[in-house]
């Protein structure tokens, strides 16, 4: 049976359509998935950092340490800390701690030079490095 | 709050709109031709916006008033000039008859913009969804493209602190325009908001649907139009990074507004030059989004020669390169400076010495996983469309497509070339190259995405062509 071309065009038309339709059940489907953890990580990030932020400087390099192996956390820490600079190292003078587990914090932190001036709580503190 | 993001983003859409118009053929009102202009004046508007917001930085970062000043001062100039200019008697008919379809729209063309118009409706709504979902975006839009804009935004005098080794890891070497672009909205409203990177996101989304459809409609038909943007907001990967605010959507839009610009000025040589210009502008506003842009502007001269050659057009041609170096200029300038003096080197190229290059091109193991990966990603990304398309043509057939020849031949060449480019980087990364492939090679092909799915849809019939069974003649040119 041979199709008019007016009615392969139609058919395919409608093709059109039902592939637009499937692929935003698909789009909706995925926005859905985003709802359960909605992805607010970042936004938390910026929360337990707000009291931190009122002991540091403006601008400047400050180290880091964290009992976080995902390096995620010193990137979130970073977006939350701009402008100031997060080093990956605790060979600054002032350097920022961010745990998310009891357990390591005094282990990670055996730097005798290390002094902590102050525990924010939520797993954030803030220590200073002493001259030897 | 909400008024001064909309005026941030309203004002260079607006002075976009006078700049695309100044150098734009002459015509009759059209809303086709008024919808292209106003998709081009998006992607241009905003972009030179952030090249005045790098230049304020610059100078030192005077108060926004001045930024504000500056701005209006730019829109009043061209304002103007495209007033003066629309006085002068210039009219030409090729310009307003591009199409193929009459000026009244077939049952077809409104059935199809009916359901695009509500698929549209529905992807925005969608990616507003994301927005809501993910304010700050992705792990990359936040560590890379937000954060660069919070440096900019929250450092003051010390925002070039931001390209310090230090944070080598959030990709300081990538251009501004996302970030500029972000921090120019937050100057505007005065405080840091996530509304902005989502509505830049959209913006930019959005701008590039209309674009394709605008310029199918006027190269082609409304039909033709309304199918790509169809196609386009049919592809998950493509609307659902519509709303994770990276700098891969902007790249986009940038070639295929080089795309189309290209093929416009093959139907209207009269106007090639003004157009040429505004082609040469695109592509360097795809290197100011990002490295990858950079490499988009080699990939299209080098197309453009070889397509030259190849379509046999006559090496006059060659002095096209005149006014498209002139659009290319401005930006380029700005580019080539921050690159010099403010961005540190690029993360692929540093670390590299000659022995550990030498043995990644030898190593026929990284050949394969890249072609192997490439291959899977394109299919996960473009299978049913290829599918859909293949129906299409095999029912409305292939069209003729002369007058484009050379712009379509430059466009599919650019592509190859690019593809060829992400190849060469792969296989030289200093990256796992398992992991590089993975994080980035899908985000890669929606760079070329949109302008491949305007090359399919120039070299097919349109369907009010293949209802009416035959090539409608255009009129006079």
């Amino acid at each position: 049976m041979k199709l008019k071309r007016s009615t392969r065009i139609n058919i395919v038309v409608a093709l059109f359509l039902l592939f637009v339709f499937l692929m935003h059940v698909r789009i909706v489907g995925k926005v859905i998935k985003y709802w359960p953890n909605l992805g607010r990580d970042v936004e938390s990030y910026d929360r337990r950092f707000d009291e931190l932020k009122k002991e540091l400087p403006p601008h400047g390099i400050v180290g880091y340490v964290s009992d976080n192996v995902v390096r995620d956390g010193i990137h979130a820490t970073q977006y939350a800390l701009t402008p100031l600079i997060v080093a990956g190292d605790t060979e600054r003078a002032l350097v920022v701690g961010n745990f998310h587990g009891p357990a390591g914090q005094t282990e990670l932190v055996k730097d005798p030079n290390l002094v902590l001036i102050k525990d924010f709580g939520n797993g954030v503190r803030l220590y200073k490095r002493e001259a030897e | 709050m909400i008024y001064l993001l909309a005026l941030s983003v309203v004002l260079p859409t607006l002075a976009g709109f006078f700049l695309v118009s100044l150098f734009w053929p002459k015509a009759r009102a059209s809303a086709r031709h008024s919808v292209l202009k106003a998709s081009l004046a998006v992607g241009f508007g905003l972009g030179l916006s952030s090249v005045v917001f790098f230049l304020w930085l610059l100078a030192g970062r005077a108060s926004a008033a001045w930024l504000f000043v500056a701005e209006i001062a730019v829109l009043a100039g061209l304002a103007v000039v495209v007033l003066y200019r629309s006085r002068k008697k210039e009219d030409s008919p090729a310009c307003h008859d591009l199409h193929t379809d009459s000026s009244e729209p077939r049952p077809i063309a409104r059935i199809l913009a009916a359901v695009f118009a509500i698929a549209l409706c529905s992807a925005v709504i969608a990616l507003a969804f994301v927005s809501l979902a993910r304010p700050h975006g992705v792990k990359d839009s936040w560590s890379i493209w937000n954060l660069r804009a919070r440096f900019l935004f929250r450092s003051g005098d010390h925002w070039q602190e931001s390209f310090s080794p230090l944070v080598m890891w959030s990709s300081p070497d990538y251009p501004l325009l996302v970030p500029g672009t972000i921090a120019r909205c937050w100057t505007y409203i005065g405080e840091e908001t996530q509304v902005a990177p989502a509505t830049v996101s959209i913006v930019f989304f959005a701008a590039t649907i209309t674009l394709i459809v605008s310029a199918l409609s006027v190269l082609r038909s409304r039909g033709q139009g309304f199918l790509a943007g169809l196609i386009l907001l049919g592809s998950v990967h493509f609307v659902d990074s519509g709303g994770h605010q990276l700098a891969d959507i902007p790249v986009g839009f940038f070639v295929l507004a080089a795309f189309v610009l290209l093929c416009m000025q093959d139907r209207l040589p009269q106007h090639a030059k003004r157009l040429l210009f505004l082609t040469g502008m695109a592509v360097a506003l795809a290197a100011w989004t990002k490295n990858e842009g950079l490499l988009f502007l080699v990939a299209i001269t080098a197309a453009r020669v070889v397509a030259i050659w190849l379509t046999k057009s006559g090496w006059g041609r060659l002095r096209q390169i005149v006014p498209y170096a002139a659009g290319l200029a401005p930006v380029l300038v700005v580019v080539a400076y921050y690159k010099a003096y403010i961005a540190p080197t690029c993360t692929l190229i540093a670390p590299q010495t000659l022995q550990t290059v030498a043995d990644r091109i030898t190593n026929p193991a990284r050949y394969l996983e890249i072609a192997v990966t490439f291959a899977r990603k394109a299919f996960d990304l473009a299978h049913w469309t290829v599918l859909l398309l293949t129906c299409y043509g095999l029912a409305a057939g292939a069209g003729k497509p002369k007058e484009e020849r050379l712009g379509i031949t430059t466009a599919a060449i650019a592509i190859l070339f690019m593809l060829a480019g992400y190849f060469a980087v792969y296989v030289l990364t200093p990256y796992d190259l398992t992991l590089h492939l993975r994080w980035s090679f899908r985000r890669l092909l929606l760079h070329l995405w949109p302008g491949i799915i305007f090359i399919c849809f120039l070299l097919l019939r349109t369907p009010e062509e293949a209802l009416v069974g035959r090539f409608q003649p255009r009129e006079a040119q």
